[in-house]
């Protein structure tokens, strides 16, 4: 097993969850979406944002406007669309239950070894 | 000082060096080939570009106006690098720098001549010396050869000045997967494209149903694709073919132009040893005009093979074209042209006329014994032989046979009133006037013997040294009566003509001449005593069978 890739790959199953969740506050620019999951050490690299941003965009669960800015071309703006919402609530409920799951199954194990 | 360029991000203006921007625009076109297969990837790609642009924005100010390598770095540390994109970022490092595209460079580090070699070296993984061993060889034994292909890979491969040119020529192996790369890269500039053109004709006809003409844009798309491979594919074997055909044929022009042209071509028909160097002296003689007759028919003749072989080695390495290459080329290659056919028509004219030089001879018809002919075995040239079997003529490097020919015998049966034989022999020739080609006839040098029956003949006619080829020809006609045998020694056939029979069938037996030809004698007349040595010698067993 690699857990590099374990890791990696908890991280990406969750990232589409996390945009929805920040762009459900409110309205983001990319950047701001970027640095958020930067900071809660989500993602290392700019690049994997774009196309995730594009996927959920084309899916119809986010949408953009474009917002003139004074120190350079406009920026474009995310927001989340109903669809989006109802997605929300929905990945809302599994991940609650996934974690219900998961620290169950762990505690268990954590149970396993304390006896051995 | 630094070269800068001016470039576009997003639409807002950066002055950048030379060198951040070879490393910019690899690292666009690894993000481009990242997301070829990607939905909505021109979107992503302007996004990402949106981003650096706001990062160099970050990075310039009043005392810094230009984008160095630094800031590209930093542009790459924060987007990543695509192998990172996938969000596992260490475990794949390893290909991360060599999703590079691969390109044939010059290296200037490493250099003898001009790092033709060395560049080779690094494109196929491989020692430069091997390279260096083989156009050596070229060299030496391909008559330069391997310097013209040199010189071509000289010109058209650019040297990897840059950081990343370097990096470029380093690149990784060529194996599969990176051509599919590569192929893929192909396919996705055509596909762009093709977008542009079928957005353009959206917007013309907007009302019509869109949803119709995205799956029609797939489909299209689809075929783009495997057009584009296609095309791709036949484009790379048509360049192996063509620097084939091109070097070999070079490679033979030239041999025979400069090399001696000893062994390399033995052909069927015409001449044996052919040298072009040795023909156009024998046709021009050996002063000036012959010199620029010469670099009149390199250029018309080499300059487009050379053209070949430039065109196969673009296509197999995918070079840019150089400018005006093909307009010098023409230009040259008419000045070829205008030597060559000035030289044609000169010498054309020297063929306007024929005359024939004939000498004619009487020879008594043997009681009792046939008429012998022979070859005159001192006459041939051995070596020769075995390449001049089935040709007219030969051209040697000897000095006193510069150019041998054949001679060619014919036997006629003689009129009713003719009780004698007659030996008549043609010299033929061309020249300016008719006089000048009876002239050039008598100058032709062809020995025979006659002594009483028996007839000998030369292998070959030869030129006077210093006479010029004007399409001289010997030819020696046997007219016996009817009722008269004849006798062919076995090497006859070298120069024989037969008509009913075939030479090869006709040397080497004794024949009866008849009023339907000749046909194979049933009985041999007696020899008279005085030939009794020839006959021994010659035809001792013939004459048993």
């Amino acid at each position: 097993m690699n857990i590099e890739k374990v890791k990696a790959q908890m991280r990406k199953g969750v990232l589409e969850y996390c945009i929805l969740s920040i762009i459900a506050d409110k309205e983001v620019y990319a950047s701001d979406i970027i640095q958020k999951l930067k900071d809660a050490k989500l993602i290392v690299v700019e690049g994997t944002m774009y196309p995730l941003l594009t996927r959920l965009k084309n899916d119809g669960l986010l949408s953009y406007r474009w917002e003139e800015s004074r120190s350079g071309p406009p920026r474009k703006y995310f927001q989340i669309t109903e669809k989006g919402m109802e997605s929300l609530t929905v990945l809302d409920k599994s991940w609650l239950g996934l974690v219900e799951a998961v620290s169950k199954l762990s505690a268990n194990n954590n149970i396993q070894k304390d006896i051995k | 000082m630094k070269k800068t360029f001016t470039v576009n991000v997003n639409g807002i203006v950066f002055h950048i060096d030379e060198d951040a921007f070879n490393v910019l625009n690899d690292y666009l076109s690894s993000i481009k080939k990242h997301f070829s297969r990607e939905d909505g990837r021109d979107e992503i790609i302007s996004d990402i570009e949106a981003r650096i642009a706001e990062i160099l924005q970050g990075s310039i100010s009043d005392q810094k106006q230009v984008i160095t390598i630094e800031d590209i770095e930093k542009v790459i540390e924060v987007i990543g690098l695509p192998s990172e994109f996938d969000g596992d970022e260490v475990f794949e490092e390893s290909n991360s720098s060599s999703k590079k595209s691969k390109r044939l460079y010059r290296d200037p580090d490493n250099t003898m001549i001009g790092g033709v070699c060395s560049g080779l070296g690094s494109y196929f993984h491989s020692d430069p010396v091997w390279f260096r061993l083989v156009f050596v060889l070229a060299v030496v034994f391909g008559v330069g050869t391997g310097l013209i292909v040199y010189l071509i890979l000289w010109i058209v491969v650019p040297e990897a000045k840059s950081t990343a040119e370097k990096l470029e020529m380093r690149g990784e192996k060529v194996n599969i997967s990176n051509i599919e790369n590569s192929i893929k890269e192909e396919i996705d500039k055509l596909k762009d494209k093709f977008n542009e053109f079928s957005e353009e004709t959206k917007n013309k006809f907007k009302k019509k149903s869109i949803t119709h003409n995205s799956d029609m844009n797939n489909i299209v798309a689809l075929l783009t694709q495997i057009l584009a491979i296609f095309v791709r594919v036949v484009l790379i074997f048509a360049g192996i073919i063509l620097t084939i055909i091109g070097l070999s044929v070079l490679f033979t022009f030239l041999v025979s132009m400069f090399g001696a042209g000893w062994y390399f071509f033995p052909v069927e028909s015409g001449i044996s040893y052919f040298s072009l160097d040795n023909l156009s002296e024998l046709i021009l003689g050996n002063t000036g005009s012959n010199t620029f007759f010469k670099i009149g028919l390199l250029l018309f003749i080499g300059l487009p093979l050379f053209m070949i072989l430039y065109t196969g080695i673009r296509l197999v390495f995918g070079f840019d074209r150089i400018r005006y290459t093909g307009r010098v080329a023409f230009y040259i290659w008419l000045v070829g042209l205008l030597l060559t056919s000035f030289y044609t028509y000169k010498v054309g004219k020297e063929f306007r006329n024929r005359a024939i030089y004939t000498e004619t001879k009487t020879i008594k018809l043997p009681q009792n014994s046939p008429i012998y002919l022979s070859m005159n075995a001192e006459s041939e040239v051995e070596s020769y032989r075995d390449n001049i079997e089935s040709t007219d003529f030969i051209l040697t490097n000897d000095d006193d046979n510069f150019f041998l020919g054949k001679p060619h015998l014919y036997i006629d049966r003689a009129n009713k009133n003719q009780h004698e034989i007659k030996f008549e022999i043609n010299y033929d020739a061309h020249g300016k006037t008719e006089l000048k080609a009876m002239e050039r006839g008598k100058n032709i040098e062809y020995e025979y013997a006659i002594q009483d029956s028996l007839i000998t003949f030369d292998y070959y006619f030869s030129l006077k040294k210093g006479d010029h080829w004007r399409d001289q020809g010997v030819k020696i006609y046997l007219t016996i009566p009817e009722g008269a045998y004849i006798h062919f020694d076995e090497d006859m056939y070298e120069i024989l003509e037969g008509s009913h029979h075939s030479s090869y069938y006709l040397s080497g037996e004794t024949w009866l001449m008849t009023d339907s030809g000749l046909e194979k004698a049933e009985f041999i007349p007696k020899v008279e005593v005085e030939d009794v040595e020839v006959d021994e010698e010659g035809f001792g067993l013939e004459t048993g069978e």
